[in-house]
């Protein structure tokens, strides 16, 4: 008992510090991205800027509007974060280091994660504006959309481990991580891409588009209000990607040079950066586009790399990989029908031009 | 490229490539610690194009203008003197300054006689709107316009109001700062001279 509080407080201590880091890390890569610097002023490379940014955030006026629901717009930041924590206490950081060794770890991961949704629609009533209610009410039809594939998906995981525990799942893969079979590989695919439509990132981050609802659910938020979704939201990008890296790429497991948790730390990272990369890539996805996405491609796929690692499972050797892969890559071909897109517009010649035309780049 | 969707996977490859390139891409710049020069990056080039301001700033072009400077001949971090001056008090830029922000005083020899030089030459720098009409008319090449554009001060009356002391650069630097306008100008002083020269010959030969 004594051992899980501990636990927990190390959760508790270390989810802020990690989530304060990843705005960091965000806004560097994004800059980089970008061919800026990002932060550099606040500490040796903009190290100190999550502090100064927290300062800031306390400091700042807590604003109700006029005509909320008090309570809901009060509760929504809590019941919002407090799920964003809970979903570390089912992830295995090494072995036994594990606040709440769950024999159903990814229902439970599962069912706190989706309650988000919750908060975020209280959010959007509670604030009395129209920008909110927009996002929120976009949010609950992407939660339905997504909220699918991202469970089927999952589930490709406990047919082939016959365990819900994540411990289980991640020693079930000292043969070879499951990243390396069609169906892992799928899986984890599809977990990348609902995932972040699971926490609002771009591409899918509807709920708050600022170039079309100002900052949807959290329009009406401010101070540390607005920092705690914010917080919420980074959280869950964590323990998404913690996900990711448990149950696809062997959570602990890796050469045993750096401790386990330092490979969880590593694999996490890695698919964290993968999200940044592609918010610093993509733009956002249209309501309809993503709908279209979510039900006519990526259940689809969910449903056959389910049929698919039944497959694998029921015939073993080449004929189950075969299949499996065969029924991934068919039915993704069937639904997207690349092939029938437009060929893109590129334009053939590109401001470089300007460069032997005038002289202006060069002075002295 | 024939495929739709294969180029979000091509824009993730773009975006990579940024990401790294901001980091190989000028590396040694990086690194160095000492307020440097940078050179406008072209559209062409790859890697971090901000210019860190007060680390790091960009090479003004040479005939960028900022407040008029008086010449006289010699060396940088000499003190100017009467003699070395160009400036001859004429007044033409006090005359010609829209704003009219020159004020001029002529000096006086020792027997109270006006010569031609300044005895106290005065610009509001506040008030000078960095047309360099002043430069276009000087019959003597005495005053120029400078680039120094980092002048802010939190007061104005005292330190804003430039001295005949302060006002004073050397023609090195100024061939220096400008140095394409400084051998034009020397040039044509040059050929000038041997017209003048030649002139002289030509008389002393006729006589």
């Amino acid at each position: 008992m004594f051992n899980m509080i501990l636990k927990i407080g190390v959760i508790l201590a270390l989810a802020p510090v990690g989530m304060m880091y990843l705005t960091w890390a965000e806004r560097k890569v994004i800059a980089r991205i970008q061919d800026r610097v990002g932060p550099n002023r606040v500490g040796l490379y903009g190290l100190l800027q999550p502090l100064a940014d927290g300062i800031k955030m306390l400091t700042k006026e807590d604003l109700v509007p006029e005509g909320a629901d008090r309570l809901c717009h009060f509760l929504a930041p809590i019941l919002i974060v407090v799920p964003a924590l809970f979903l570390f206490t089912v992830l295995p950081f090494g072995p036994g280091l594990v606040a709440a060794p769950l024999t159903t770890g990814i229902l439970f991961f599962v069912a706190i994660g989706s309650t988000q949704t919750l908060a975020i629609f209280m959010a959007g009533w509670g604030s009395r504006n129209k920008f909110s209610l927009l996002g929120a009410v976009r949010n609950a039809a992407q939660l339905i959309a997504y909220e699918v594939p991202l469970v089927l998906s999952l589930a490709v995981v406990p047919m082939v481990v016959g365990s819900l525990n994540l411990t289980e799942i991640v020693e079930a893969q000292r043969a070879g991580i499951f990243l390396f079979t069609p169906w892992g590989l799928t899986g984890f695919l599809l977990i990348l891409i609902t995932g972040l439509a699971e926490v609002n990132r771009t591409p899918f981050d509807l709920p708050e588009a600022e170039s079309e609802i100002v900052a949807g659910f959290h329009t009406e938020y401010s101070g540390m209000k607005f920092a705690l979704f914010y917080m919420a939201e980074f959280l869950s990008t964590l323990a998404i990607s913690a996900l990711g890296a448990t149950l696809f790429m062997g959570g602990w497991l890796g050469p045993e040079i750096i401790p386990g948790w330092l490979w969880v730390a590593l694999k996490t990272f890695l698919l964290v950066f993968v999200m940044i990369w592609i918010r610093g890539t993509w733009p956002r996805f249209r309501i309809d586009q993503l709908m279209g996405l979510a039900w006519k491609v990526l259940l689809p796929l969910s449903l056959a790399n389910l049929a698919g690692t039944a497959a694998w499972v029921l015939i073993p050797g080449w004929q189950g990989t075969l299949l499996s892969l065969g029924l991934s890559l068919g039915t993704f071909l069937v639904t997207t029908q690349l092939w029938l897109a437009p060929r893109p517009h590129l334009p053939r010649q590109w401001v470089k031009s300007l460069d032997e035309e005038v002289n202006i780049w060069e002075s002295k | 490229m024939r495929i739709y969707g294969l180029e979000l996977i091509r824009g993730l490859g773009i975006t990579l490539w940024h990401f790294v390139a901001s980091y190989t891409v000028g590396i040694r710049r990086t690194f160095a610690h000492r307020v440097r020069t940078q050179v406008r990056q072209r559209p062409s080039e790859n890697g971090v194009f901000t210019v860190q301001y007060p680390e790091e700033r960009l090479a003004v072009p040479e005939r960028f203008r900022v407040l008029p400077v008086l010449i006289f001949d010699g060396k940088e971090n000499e003190k100017w003197k009467q003699a070395t001056e160009r400036c001859t008090a004429c007044g033409i830029c006090a005359k010609v300054c829209p704003p009219q922000c020159i004020w001029i005083v002529q000096g006086k020899s020792p027997e109270g006689k006006p010569i031609p030089k300044a005895s106290e030459f005065y610009i509001d720098v506040d008030v000078c709107m960095n047309c360099g009409l002043c430069a276009e008319f000087c019959p003597f090449d005495a005053i120029k316009m400078d680039q120094t554009f980092e002048l802010g001060s939190d007061e104005r009356r005292a330190s804003h109001i430039f001295d005949i002391d302060k006002l004073h650069v050397s023609t090195d630097y100024y061939a220096r700062t400008h140095p394409k306008a400084w051998a034009e100008e020397e040039a044509k002083r040059k050929a000038e001279a041997d017209k003048k020269a030649a002139a002289a010959a030509a008389g002393k030969a006729q006589g």
